[in-house]
């Protein structure tokens, strides 16, 4: 029983991961909490009160949408993220600029190490989820559960065998191949983004 | 020399053998440079999924605890 919700919860998320590449409405609560930590350091940055770091937050979400309606993987996550930064910049900028009339944009300090630390945590479990979605999208649907619930969740081959109704042959064979995949995509992150660690 | 396949040495490696097929096969592996590569690589593997997985979860928790404060 506990072994079939964990499964659906799992699925769940990944289908927000989709839907956030699509643009469904669902995605934005990702999108929000796994974008909120950078957005606020922003903010503060801009010494922004709370309520403004949420308007913020609403005016990057919006703005990102605009110019961008689908979300794909790219191995170049360093030029995503730069484009990202990019937006929430800007926007905090033109926020500053209406609620500050006639004064002169403020000059942001260097970034603090708590601000690096921060949006480097944020993009390392992005990054993360986006490598999964493309592990799930590289393989059959039924090697990706399968590798999930025994490389991933470290259950009992033959409980999974009997969930999946597979052999427990196939879901070693799923976890290798799933593995190398996965090894590779990694390997591809890493390229563009070398300060990627697991 | 009959060597071991990839599959019956994840079976062995997570320990889902009989207590004779396991003696059987390690001993097969100390003789067996072949057999213990893939071993290795099946360790490997495992040494990145047990790290992607924790890295996963530690995001999980940082994103669940952010979305409570919120």
């Amino acid at each position: 029983m506990d072994f079939k919700r964990q499964s659906m919860a799992f699925t769940t998320r990944i289908s927000l991961l989709e839907k956030l590449r699509i643009g469904d409405d669902p995605s934005w609560e990702e999108f929000y909490v796994l974008y909120r930590p950078i957005v606020f350091a922003y903010g503060h940055r801009f010494g922004m009160n709370s309520l403004e770091k949420e308007e913020l937050l609403q005016q990057v979400m919006v703005n990102f949408f605009k110019v961008s309606d689908e979300f794909h993987y790219d191995p170049a996550a360093g030029k995503f993220r730069n484009y990202f930064r990019q937006i929430v910049k800007n926007t905090a900028t033109a926020i500053w600029k209406r609620k500050n009339r006639g004064r002169k944009t403020p000059c942001l300090p260097d970034c603090s190490n708590e601000f690096e630390a921060m949006e480097q945590e944020a993009w390392h479990g992005l990054l993360l989820h986006l490598a999964l979605l493309e592990l799930k999208k590289r393989v059959e649907p039924q090697t990706f559960e399968a590798f999930y619930h025994y490389g991933l969740q470290h259950r009992n081959v033959n409980e999974v065998a009997d969930y999946l109704c597979m052999t427990p042959g196939y879901i070693y064979t799923a976890k290798s191949r799933c593995a190398g995949i996965l090894r590779s995509i990694i390997s591809d992150i890493r390229k563009n983004t070398p300060e990627f660690r697991l | 020399m009959r060597h071991y396949t990839s599959q019956e040495l994840e079976a062995y490696r997570s320990g889902a053998v009989s207590i004779l097929s396991g003696y059987c096969c390690k001993k097969h592996l100390e003789h067996c440079p072949r057999c213990r590569k893939i071993l290795r690589e099946l360790i490997s593997d495992d040494q990145l999924l047990s790290q992607f997985a924790a890295g996963l979860l530690r995001h999980e928790k940082a994103r669940e605890e952010l979305r409570d404060e919120g």
